[in-house]
């Protein structure tokens, strides 16, 4: 398998990285909700902010600024920003 | 249709040289001097024809960082996958900054001046090996844990002191790669301080 999650990056190698084991997505299981569908755009922000903040202990607002940095590179959510 | 992917193609291949041409540029003479003619000069293009591929310096910088990160990324990936040791962990970090121990110290002393994309590609790169390094640590019942010392200190205190040595790599190890000659050290160190009052 030689994909790459449209929302986050992550190499998708095996089934457990896609949600619901389901090869066919084109994005992982963290970036997914429980029902197996994309999360939105602010679900997705406001995971990478705390991803951000529990991995560094940095301000939960720089995160959220360095999180839309990093948000505005990727496929899925490009065309939030200008 | 033939000639038009042969351009694709060749218009693919002149973005990457400029890309590797900057890299060895930025690794020299760090972020912040490097002028686009110089990599215009050095991947052998007119300098108007670099802004074709990239419109500004900042999306050069934020491209050619994102090459070096994701390569780097890549391979510290490959090199852990079986493991959740904390050793293994560390050591993998410090051989990925051994690579290229130049361009890890600009970003690290440049951090300010990047453009606001790389300086988060810095951070994420970061909270990549800091969701390992506490995947590590909640492997076992730790003491730290116990005693409530965040994982994300102890990973601001790794990379604190790694940075250090590096900035510092004339005087911690001259003419020689300051993570190979004295990673193993800090690497042994830490993982004795992280230890002291754990109960035998």
């Amino acid at each position: 398998m030689n994909k790459i999650c449209i929302s986050c990056g992550m190499p998708l190698e095996q089934k457990e990285d896609f949600p619901l084991q389901d090869i066919t997505k084109d994005y992982c299981v963290y970036c997914a909700k429980e029902n197996g569908e994309l999360q939105s755009f602010t679900e997705r922000l406001d995971g990478y902010s705390n991803w951000l903040v529990n991995s560094q202990g940095i301000d939960k607002k720089a995160a959220e600024a360095q999180a839309k940095q990093l948000m505005a590179k990727i496929p899925a959510w490009k065309k939030y920003f200008s | 249709m033939e000639n038009l992917n042969k351009r694709r193609l060749q218009k693919a291949a002149t973005r990457e040289r400029i890309l590797e041409c900057a890299l060895v540029l930025f690794e020299k003479d760090g972020f912040s001097t490097v002028r686009t003619q110089d990599i215009a000069l050095a991947a052998e293009i007119a300098h108007g024809s670099l802004f074709v591929h990239f419109p500004t310096r900042d999306d050069l910088i934020v491209a050619a960082i994102d090459k070096f990160a994701g390569e780097a990324c890549l391979q510290t990936r490959q090199s852990l996958k079986d493991t959740n040791s904390l050793e293994e962990i560390l050591k993998a970090h410090v051989n990925s900054i051994s690579k290229n121990e130049a361009l890890h110290a600009h970003l690290v002393s440049e951090n300010f001046l990047l453009p606001p994309k790389s300086r988060a590609t810095v951070l994420e790169i970061n909270a990549v090996i800091a969701n390992q390094l506490s995947q590590a640590l909640q492997g076992k019942t730790h003491h730290l844990q116990q005693k409530k010392v965040p994982s994300h200190f102890i990973f601001n205190l790794w990379i604190g002191l790694l940075n250090h040595y590096l900035m510092n790599r004339d005087i911690f190890a001259p003419n020689k790669s300051v993570m190979k000659t004295r990673g193993p050290e800090l690497i042994k160190h830490f993982i004795t301080l992280l230890n002291l009052g754990e109960k035998e």
